[in-house]
């Protein structure tokens, strides 16, 4: 079997996917008062759409694709000048490539085509929402055996008897304890899938970008194809790896004339890697073209209104690639630059709790990093106290904890900062930052709690009440109708009852308490 | 033997089942078919940045429930969580479960007649102000379909 024809089922089921999303925004268009959102997620759609057919040689169907997207670039520039014939119309576009692409771009008459059956009678197709479930009741298992331990840890006594009944609970316990951890490995192992697809997919775009008379020679080079990620992550992922990629075939790599007066290689190269990196998924994408010019991107953005009151530094300037409509290309493309943009990226990165980076130097090249939390239901963590009330910290975040004396800890400014090793790492005071309990007395106290992170490349301490002890929890996602904030993850049951919020470190910096304590404070320290 | 006809139950004749409750000075009339639970009250988790309507959080036999506030209602949010015996969980509109703090509850019938006038109802001579899930979550700001 080709990687084409390998990749093929999985290319269908993402375009029948990207269509229904597009039916369900066209349903929405009509009653909508903000029609742009939903065009753009129309037109989003139908750009993937056109991307990937061109990838597999699904001529017909991008090419129906490329009509459409330019009718809803149209209604993009004038929301309101579509009607209900407008919506008739791209509703029969979008029904005619679905049809397209279940007949494998065959134009024929016959709208009744169903895909081929898959071939694999070997596995069987379960739905994540059950893998779920059956994870959803192995926390629940280890929770109520957390509430045995802690009924149990109550119960105190001396005699003979209650010392060997407890060996006899100790070991069926420590027993139990494995046994709910293989399951819950086992079940997560069920949602996780290789990244090997993906990277495929984006090689074929690098390919069909080739065959282009472009001027350009890439060459991709793919590390860490057999990391797993969770498939809602990979799902995600997928459309904004291949804009990524589109972006710096496009944009990133010169044409082999302009890397020849440049003294580069004339092949350009795109570096693609996936690697787990403790609590993260880290997906890196690394073109060895221009780079990105910060002074051009401000001075774009302000050309078209955009904020730019905010740009003080190099990486905020950079950062306005982010922007919603930012987009720097001069002329629209088949492969990117419609304005498709970073901002579409990073919103997908974001809706997986997760982060991008960008890093350029001009004349060699831009990298995209791409952090995303691996999912995990029982988690090793750190209880801490800060103000009276207990919040857990996963341990994956924690670079280390130390008690150190009172007078290490220096102020500068309303800024606090920690001596760490030879330099000073700033100091983030969770309590001042944090609520308090009603009958909380914070003592003075000669040592203070601190837990160091990372945070990218830096290494920040942060204050706290009392480090607890280490445990291990299953985190939940906060119910939408609870408060959330950036550094929360989710939430806990202690084998207490009590609820706890689980905190990320790594966002901790972003409370508003610590606004101004930026990277440039931060030591390198580690 | 041919069974007698049974009178049709006329409008005036049927009757509601609410739960009264109780907060501080306050009370409410909440519908009691949108009620799921009702626990006591052994103090919630509050959230580490404050939000009006929203008091914190609950574990339910190891499930986490959200707290909304019912008190802002009636502009007794002050001491909601001192006064507070009970929990009361309830299911929104699309199904959304919370919780509210309530100091006492008590199970009424009213009959529809009873009820003609919206808002606040004179229930033995004591103002009582009628509520329902879908007025809670939208007072701590929740967008209800």
């Amino acid at each position: 079997m080709s990687a084409n024809e390998e990749l093929l089922p999985d290319f269908l089921a993402e375009c029948a996917d990207i269509l229904e999303k597009m039916n369900s925004a066209l349903d929405r268009l009509p009653a909508a008062p903000n029609r742009s959102e939903l065009l753009d997620s129309v037109f989003r759609g139908i750009h993937t759409i056109k991307g990937s057919c061109g990838m597999f040689g699904f001529e017909n169907s991008k090419s129906l694709a490329h009509e459409l997207e330019s009718r809803i670039a149209e209604f993009k520039a004038k929301p309101e000048t579509l009607g209900p014939r407008d919506i008739a119309e791209i509703r029969e576009k979008t029904s005619r490539i679905e049809n397209l692409l279940k007949s494998r771009d065959r134009i024929s008459n016959d709208s009744s085509v169903s895909p081929a059956p898959e071939p694999g009678a070997e596995f069987i197709r379960v739905s994540v929402a059950r893998v779920n479930e059956l994870l959803s009741g192995i926390s629940e298992i280890f929770l109520i055996r957390n509430q045995m331990l802690y009924l149990f840890e109550r119960w105190k006594g001396s005699s003979q008897e209650h010392r060997d009944f407890r060996q006899s609970w100790d070991l069926l316990d420590s027993a139990m304890r494995r046994g709910i951890g293989e399951l819950e490995r086992t079940a997560m192992g069920m949602r996780m899938t290789p990244v090997q697809g993906l990277f495929a997919r984006l090689a074929r775009a690098v390919e069909s970008y080739q065959s282009q008379e472009t001027g350009k020679k890439i060459r991709l080079i793919t590390e860490g194809e057999t990391t797993e990620l969770d498939k809602k992550v990979l799902d995600t992922l997928g459309e904004p790896l291949i804009h990524l990629i589109r972006n710096a075939m496009d944009h990133g790599i010169e044409t082999t004339a302009d890397r020849a007066a440049r003294h580069k290689s004339e092949q350009g190269v795109i570096r693609l890697s996936a690697t787990i990196a403790g609590n993260e998924a880290v997906v890196e994408i690394e073109d060895d073209g221009k780079g990105i010019d910060p002074k051009k991107l401000v001075a774009v953005a302000a050309s078209r209104g955009l904020d730019v009151s905010k740009v003080t530094d190099e990486q905020s300037a950079i950062d306005l690639i982010y922007l919603p409509g930012f987009s720097t290309a001069e002329k629209v493309s088949d492969v990117s630059g419609r304005g498709v943009g970073m901002d579409a990226v990073k919103t997908s990165v974001t809706s997986l709790g997760g982060r991008i980076q960008t890093t350029t130097r001009l004349g060699l090249g831009s990298k995209f990093t791409i952090r995303i939390p691996v999912s995990m239901s029982l988690v090793p963590a750190l209880l801490i106290n800060v103000n009276g009330l207990k919040y857990a910290i996963p341990n994956h975040d924690i670079f280390d904890t130390r008690q150190i004396p009172a007078d290490q800890i220096h102020k500068n400014g309303g800024r606090q900062y920690m001596a760490y090793r030879d330099s000073f790492i700033p100091c983030l005071d969770l309590r001042e930052a944090l609520p308090a309990r009603s009958d909380n007395h914070e003592e003075l106290v000669r040592e203070c709690s601190i837990i160091t992170f990372r945070r990218d490349s830096r290494l920040f301490g942060a204050r706290v009440s009392t480090l607890e002890k280490n445990t291990e929890i299953v985190v939940k996602p906060l119910s939408s109708l609870a408060q959330s904030a950036p550094y929360i993850t989710g939430v806990a049951v202690l084998p207490t009852g009590e609820p706890v919020f689980v905190l990320s470190l790594a966002r901790i910096p972003e409370l508003k308490a610590f606004e101004g304590v930026t990277y440039a404070n931060a030591s390198q320290a580690a | 033997m041919p069974t007698p006809a049974r009178l049709p139950e006329t409008a005036e004749n049927e009757h509601r089942v609410f739960l009264l409750l109780t907060l501080r000075k306050a009370e409410f009339l909440l519908p009691f078919d949108q009620v799921r639970e009702v626990a006591e009250f052994h103090g919630l988790r509050i959230y580490p940045r404050e939000s009006p309507g929203h008091l914190g959080l609950i574990s339910l036999r190891g499930n986490v429930v959200p707290v909304l506030s019912v008190g802002s209602i009636a502009k007794e949010d002050d001491q909601e969580k001192c006064s507070a015996r009970r929990i009361v969980v309830l299911a929104g509109p699309d199904e959304q479960v919370f919780a509210i703090l309530a100091s006492s509850l008590k199970k009424v019938a009213l009959k529809e007649t009873d009820l003609a006038s919206e808002g606040t109802l004179s229930i033995e001579g004591r103002p009582v102000q009628r509520i329902d899930s879908r007025q809670i979550l939208e007072q701590a700001g929740v967008k209800v379909a």
